[in-house]
Formats: structure tokens, sequence, C-alpha cells
């Protein structure tokens, strides 16, 4: 037990971010809602399906298809009528969702669920696996606007609430997926998984892809000695040449006969595959085909059987006729596999079911095989509860300044466990992380500048300013793209418009030199219509950090305050303090540039 | 039983994955009865369930109860629900009581002799990407709540009476009986006093070591009675909806047979008391 302090947010609105109105979503601003939160701003792309209705509860029947920000927000005014709250319907994203719009948040609950899988959901109290980029997005706007986030995540029956301090980048994130050796998938499969993987990742890209998922395919370096890869890529090849029948009525069988048919001779024929392996027997089209009949499936098909050979046959055919259709209209960006696509998942479910019948492997209906190929996650609505109520304990102990006795929790399912929730009290950042430990800088930009006016204002100032962080020479990235390095210098002359870069785009500087701290610099863009650069420094990382990582913390601010105002010698840059209150430790450099214009950069002293 | 349509495929199809078909047809043909609900609400969130409300009855007959499969309560005294549980018993009825007061919750649960599975998955040693499922069957006995409240403790010290019951559970149960010995006019100013008397006399009959409570336990727990906060019925009622899945399902094992639960600390912890 612990000593009750009044919970009772001490801002009197304190403005909350939630990012998502799903399962986990819905549950936290209903909680946000009754617990006193009353300015939350709601956040989701997504729009509403049936199979949301078991848990996002917000939701009825005759909501779906609508936006689930929106609704979500309709029926929490209903629960709580004085409450502000506001319903984006959007991808949070999106430029306009930038550094100084995370800013104007006083928490940010990210409730983006469904990021995870979980091969074995019962008897596990360990976190969720995959985290997707948007959670690695969200975190660092949050590092950059320096707000606490509190991530939630569920997986099936377990679940987590992190509170903050340690970042989500400080501890290592297990891979995102499963993968494969690219020889058994296309030649020597012994699991469905393998044909499921078959058929959603190298035959309906190959058949339905866009111009740039096929040609993949086509750079994979093969290895010509190699047999087993030779005969991978005599089979692309074959299929690209048949694709250019599409229109043709034979078509179906085209495909049919060359996928379960005749590269599957063609593979029996490599003698030294089948050595230690059962053999695989290839299929026909006019095995299945029955002449003066429509070869249409049946009406009534039941989506948890599995299907007999025939009826597989006439599904596939009647999903790749709609699917050619489909394709017909988008063939540039071509189409992309989703589980909830009913021709798309019809035709991967047949695809992988008519090659495990080829190769000897047992059949599943298409509700499990929609489980493989869509990466679905198990979702119930009282991990969703449970996840919700923790992450808004921890949430209301931020606000009312308790964050000392923040905690991360697992729930914990199943099985004659002493407790429910496991947690551990917050850590301390990570000294290594790229994340949490780097410098955030606001730049606003008018892009139709140069890089090389960056490149410069990075170098005059920067430089000088953090010398301990950054050396003379440096690389400037967007991403794994490098857009400069000292040896580099192409994009130079290019505007930033003309380099893609745009509002909420992140730059990160890396130094060249060896230093022993991590000395990552990243550059949150925000829209300008000046004809100048303008960095905004925010540092000293007002986080708050466990005792024995104050002496750092320390020592980093003491390093700070003596660079602030010392004017480097060389440059005639400004140092400006600012007394925006979001910006406390700010201070702007800022260097006018005349557009369309080869003078030298003006750097202007006031 | 009433086979599963393709409308509630669609519906449970995050969940049918977790628990299967069967244990979605179990759940669909559950009779649970719920003692406070409100109909209309919970209706319009899925249309395809049938919910009725009783009104509260002043006796409870096995002939009452055997309609349901399941008896849920929360919102009442130790008395009562020792009743209830009971009653319960003789119509081979499981029963589950819980409630949140303040900031500390609880869920107690006799399930009499349950029987459930577990599943076990391990990969398949000859081909690793295929997963092996193994199902262990096992039986859990359960005790009524009116033995469970009685339990010799033994004058245990230490780390042995700390798993054996936290000083919770005993503010837990003795704040029940507080709450049928009052008849709901609980005075603010004589709580405290209440509480340690009630904790005292318990403590006396069950052999528990004095003082295991302290006054502050005390205070702390009945100063915050007032002053709950909704993210952490939403957490107990979570678990709460995920206990009765699994006792439905029969899969895995529900609480054996008291959880505790700290909202501030997000403590649940679960104490076998029999």
């Amino acid at each position: 037990m612990t000593e009750n302090a009044p919970l009772y947010p001490k801002n009197k609105s304190p403005k909350t971010l939630l990012i998502g109105a799903g399962g986990v979503g819905c549950e936290v601003l209903k909680n946000l809602a009754i617990t006193g939160f009353d300015n939350i701003t709601v956040i989701d792309l997504d729009h509403i399906e049936l199979s949301n209705l078991n848990r996002q509860f917000l939701f009825r029947n005759k909501h779906i298809g609508q936006s689930k920000a929106l609704i979500a927000t309709e029926t929490v005014k209903k629960m709580n009528p004085s409450a502000k709250i506001i319903g984006i319907n959007d991808n949070i994203k999106s430029p306009q969702f930038d550094v100084e719009w995370f800013s104007s948040f006083d928490i940010v609950v990210n409730a983006l669920d469904n990021l995870g899988t979980y091969s074995n959901i019962f008897h596990h109290i360990l976190p969720l696996c995959i985290l997707l980029k948007l959670s690695r997005h969200v975190n660092m706007m949050c590092q950059a606007a320096d707000i606490p986030l509190i991530e939630t995540g569920t997986a099936g029956y377990t679940g987590q609430t992190s509170g903050i301090t340690e970042c989500f980048e400080c501890q290592p994130k297990p891979t995102e997926q499963k993968v494969y050796p690219v020889c058994t998938i296309r030649n020597t499969p012994t699991a469905l998984i393998h044909c499921v993987v078959w058929a959603k990742d190298y035959l309906f890209i190959q058949l339905f892809g866009g111009e740039s998922a096929k040609n993949k395919e086509v750079d994979m370096e093969l290895d010509q000695d190699n047999q087993e890869e030779m005969a991978m890529m005599k089979e692309s090849q074959k299929l690209k040449t048949i694709l250019e029948c599409m229109d043709s009525s034979d078509f179906g069988k085209m495909i049919f006969d060359s996928m379960f048919g005749n590269n599957i001779n063609e593979l029996l024929s490599m003698e030294d595959m089948w050595k230690n392996r059962t053999k695989p027997n290839p299929i026909f089209y006019n095995d299945y085909y029955v002449p003066n009949s429509d070869n249409k499936p049946s009406e009534s098909l039941d989506d948890k059987e599995v299907l007999s050979t025939v009826e597989t046959f006439r599904l596939w055919l009647s999903s790749l006729e709609k699917l050619k259709n489909t394709y017909k209209d988008n063939k540039i960006n071509g189409l992309t596999f989703d589980k909830d696509d009913k021709d798309a998942l019809e035709f991967v479910g047949c695809s992988a079911n008519l090659r495990a019948i080829v190769f000897g492997i047992s059949c599943q209906s298409l509700f499990q095989i929609k489980a493989m190929a869509g990466n679905i996650i198990p979702a119930i609505a009282t991990t969703n509860a449970i996840v919700a109520g923790v992450a808004v304990v921890q949430a209301s102990k931020i606000i009312s300044g308790q964050l000392e006795k923040c905690k991360t929790v697992y729930f914990a399912y199943g099985g004659r466990r002493p407790q429910f929730m496991y947690k551990e009290p917050l850590l301390p950042p990570n000294k290594k992380c790229t994340v949490c430990q780097a410098f955030y800088y606001t730049v606003s930009i008018n892009f139709k500048l140069l890089l090389s006016d960056l490149i410069a204002l990075v170098s005059k100032t920067l430089s000088k300013e953090i010398p301990e962080r950054i050396g003379e020479d440096f690389s400037l990235l967007e991403g794994n793209r490098i857009l400069y390095d000292p040896d580099f210098d192409d994009n130079l002359g290019k505007s930033f418009e003309e380099l893609g870069i745009k509002q909420n785009s992140i730059l990160t500087i890396e130094p060249e030199t060896d230093l022993d701290t991590v000395n990552t610099i990243i550059l949150c863009i925000v829209p300008s219509t000046e004809n100048s650069l303008e960095i905004k420094i925010k540092q000293g990382n007002n986080k708050i950090v466990s005792n024995q990582d104050i002496k750092e913390t320390k020592k980093r601010i003491d390093v700070d305050n003596a660079t602030n105002g010392k004017r480097p010698k060389e440059s005639k840059s400004t140092l400006k303090s600012v007394d925006e209150p979001e910006f406390k430790k700010a201070k702007i450099i800022s260097i006018d540039i005349p557009l369309d214009s080869d003078e030298t950069i003006i750097i202007k002293d006031d | 039983m009433t086979e599963i349509s393709n409308e509630q495929v669609s519906r449970y199809d995050r969940q049918i994955r977790l628990w299967g078909f069967d244990g979605q047809q179990r759940i669909l043909n559950f009779v649970i009865l719920k003692s406070k609900c409100i109909v209309s609400e919970l209706k319009g969130f899925n249309p395809t369930v049938n919910i009725i409300s009783v009104p509260q009855e002043s006796e409870y007959t096995a002939q009452f109860f055997s309609d349901y499969d399941l008896v849920v309560a929360s919102n009442s005294g130790m008395s009562e629900q020792v009743k209830i549980n009971n009653v319960c018993r003789e119509a081979n009825i499981k029963f589950i009581s819980a409630n949140i007061f303040g900031l500390y919750g609880y869920i107690f649960c006799d399930l009499l002799d349950h029987d459930y599975k577990v599943e076990k998955k391990s990969a398949d040693e000859n081909n690793p990407d295929e997963q092996k499922i193994t199902v262990e069957e096992h039986t859990e006995t359960y005790v009524n709540l009116e033995r469970s409240v009685s339990h010799d403790y033994n004058n245990l010290t230490g780390r042995k009476m700390k798993r054996s019951a936290s000083p919770l559970l005993f503010m837990i149960q003795g704040y029940l009986k507080l709450k049928s010995d009052s008849d709901g006019s609980l005075d603010k100013n004589l709580l405290v006093e209440k509480m340690k008397d009630i904790l005292n006399d318990l403590f006396k009959k069950s052999n528990v070591i004095e003082n295991y409570v302290s006054e502050e336990d005390i205070k702390m727990f009945t100063e915050s009675i007032d002053s709950g906060i909704g993210a952490g019925n939403s957490v107990l009622g979570g678990i709460l909806a995920q206990e009765v899945i699994k006792v439905i399902s029969r899969k895995n094992l529900p609480i054996s047979n008291w959880l505790v639960y700290d909202v501030l600390e997000s403590d649940a912890m679960v104490y076998r008391v029999d």
C-alpha cells in the first residue's frame, strides 16, 4: 500500500493527446473523461469495422464505415458533456502534426493497439514483440517536444503500460517478422505457413503488385552456380511471360498449370533436392476443371471449414478473375495484400492450400489462414480495459506531479501465479539511446531555400554551440537517406522542396568524429515563410531522471549554460533568449538569406 | 446449443482466435445473473446478447438461481454474500463476488470443483515452423466464502504470513463485514475505530498475529473510500470479465480464490485461502 496523495490534476485541465481510438484507445478515452481529464484531443486514421465491435465499445453497428476518432469523441462527449474533446480523423504522421503541435500538449497517451503479435500468447508475461515505425515516430516527437508519453499495448491476454523517463527506444526491440529461408518458401515448403508466405509475398505480388514491388524480385542477387536459386529465377521469368497474357481467357489455366504443375515438375527434375525430402505431386487445371459447367464456387462456403480440392480450385479461379479486374484499373501502383479484402484473402488462402496439396501439407480453413497471412492479433475487451485503466492511473500520477510513483506495469494471464500484475520502477534512460539522449532542435525552414543554407547554418553555429557533440565534419541524414556528408555534396544546390523535405521531416546530424557520447543531433522541421532559417535550441533535456543520473544531467546543463551567451568569435550569429513557455531554455539562432541570390550568406547580428 | 452465425464470426473474430469456436459457443450459451446492470445500454453495445434484469430479492432461494450458470455478486455486505454463496452451492452454481472500495478492490471465487484445460504450445522438433499443441486437464477445488473468511492462520509470521494473506485482504474482509453490520449507515468518523474492532475480532478468531494490519493502513484504506478513480474500476472490471470468460470457456485456471487490487500501486495479488 502507498500513501494516498490526491490524484486530481494539479493543472486544472491538462491538455491530453490520445493517439489511437481502437481497442485500447476507446477505453483510455472513456477513462480519461471519467477521471477528470477534460481537454482531450484524439486522433485516429481508421474507420470502424464489424470485427472491432467485440471490444471497441464506443462504436455500434450503425457506425460501421465511419471515422473512429469522430465517433469515439461523439460517444464520450455524452458521458462527460463538459469535457472539451476534439476528434481528428488523420494520420499522426501527417505533416501538420509537427513538433510545435506536439508541444501544445501536457501529456501524450499512445494507444496504437494491435502493434504486436505474440506467438505464445498464453503463459507469458513479457511485453509485446512488434513495435511499428509509428510508435517510434510518436516517441521521437514526444522527445523533441519534451512531453511525457505513456505507451500502451496489448497482445491477446498480455499487456503493458509504460511511463516515461526511459524512452521507448532505450531497450532494443525484437525484430518485426519471422524470416524464412527463401529456398524453403520457393522450393521446399514443409509447413502451411511456408505456403501462405509464398502465396502472399511471392505469387500475389508477382501477379498484382506494383511495378516497383515486382522489380524487387528481379534485383535479387542470385548465385549462378546454385541450382535451387537458378530454378527460382527461371520461374519468375516464366511468370512474367504469362503475365503478358492477362487478357487471355486461358489466363487462369496458364497460371495454374505453371504454378502448381510445370514448376513442380521442374523442381522434381532436380533430383538432389529430393534425396531426403518427400517429393511433391504436381496438379493441373484439367484435373479439376469440369467442361460444360460454370466451375463457379458454391454460394454457401463456410470460412471455418477446410474446403475440398475442387472447391478450393473453383474459389481460386473466381478470386483470380476478380483481382484481375481490380488490378487492371490500377496497374502502376498495383494491389497490396489486405487480409480484410475478401478477394485477396480468398486468392492467397486458396493458392496456399493448393500448394500445400502439392507438397503433401495439411490444408487449413480461410479463417485460420487469415490469421497467418494477416498477422492478426487476438484481442478482447477485457485486456484493453485493464491496460487502459492502468495507463490512465499512471497518467493521473504524472499530471499530479507524482512521476516518481509511476510504474511500468505488465499484466500476466493464467497459471497459478501469485500476482496478476508485474511492475518495474521507471528506469533511467539508456545513456546510449540515440533517441532520448540526442539533442533536439526545431528548425523553421522556408522550403525554397537550399540545403547548402542549412549546412552553412549548422557548421557556423551548432558546431560551435555544442562542440562536444559535433565536430567540423558531419553528415546530414533523413532516416537512412544521406542528404549530405563531407564527401557527398551533390545535393547542396537543391532546395528543400526538391529534396522532398517537408513540414514534420526529421533530419539527423551525425558527426564524423568518434566522440565518446551519443552524439546524434535531431532537427525537427517546421515551415516558415520568412527568407530565413531559424533554429530553436531546446536543451538540457528537462526530463526527470533518477538519482544516479542527476549528476550527469547537471553536468550537461552546466555545459549548456557555459555556452549560453558566449558568442563564438568566428561567427556573427546571434543568440538570444526567448520567453516562450514551452521553450524555457530556448535560444534562437537566425540568419537571413536573400532568396534567388548568389550572395554569400549574411548572418544578421542584432 | 445454438450455432455461431457468420455475423458472429466477424464480430468475435479477434477473440475466437484466443479461445476457439468451442469456447465462443460456450460463452454464447452461458447464462449469468448480473445483480446490477444497465440493460438498455448494454443491449445497444451488443444486440446479439440477451440481457435480463431482475429486481433484487430479499430472500434468495436455490430455485431462483437455478436458471443461471454463474452468479456474480457485488455491492453487498459479507453476510448477504455468504448467504447467496451458500444458496448457490446448494443449487450447484458457481459464485463470484467482486467490488472496489475507493482505491482498493477484490475478487472472490467459489467455483465448486472446476474442471479446466490448459493448452501448451511447443515447437515441433522435426518441423520448427509447425506448433505442437498439447492439452492438459485439471480440476481445482474451491471453498465457500464462509469457510474462506474463517481460515486458521496458525499465528504465522514474516514471509509465510505475507504469502498467505496481505493486510489489504483483511481490510477488505473487515470492510465487507462492516457493510453488513451497519445497515448501510457508515459513520465516517467512526470508520477507523469500527474497522479496528472488527479486525481485532477477526484476528483473534483466525489466529492472525496481533497488529498485522497497522492503524496507518486502516486510515489509508478508509480515507480512500470516497476518492476512487474511474480508471481503477476499469482495471478490476476487466480482470473480473476475464475471469468469467475463463470460467465459462473452461480454459486456464481462474482466480483461486482471492484477488486483491491496489489501484495506485498497480498490485493485483492472488491468495489461496481455504
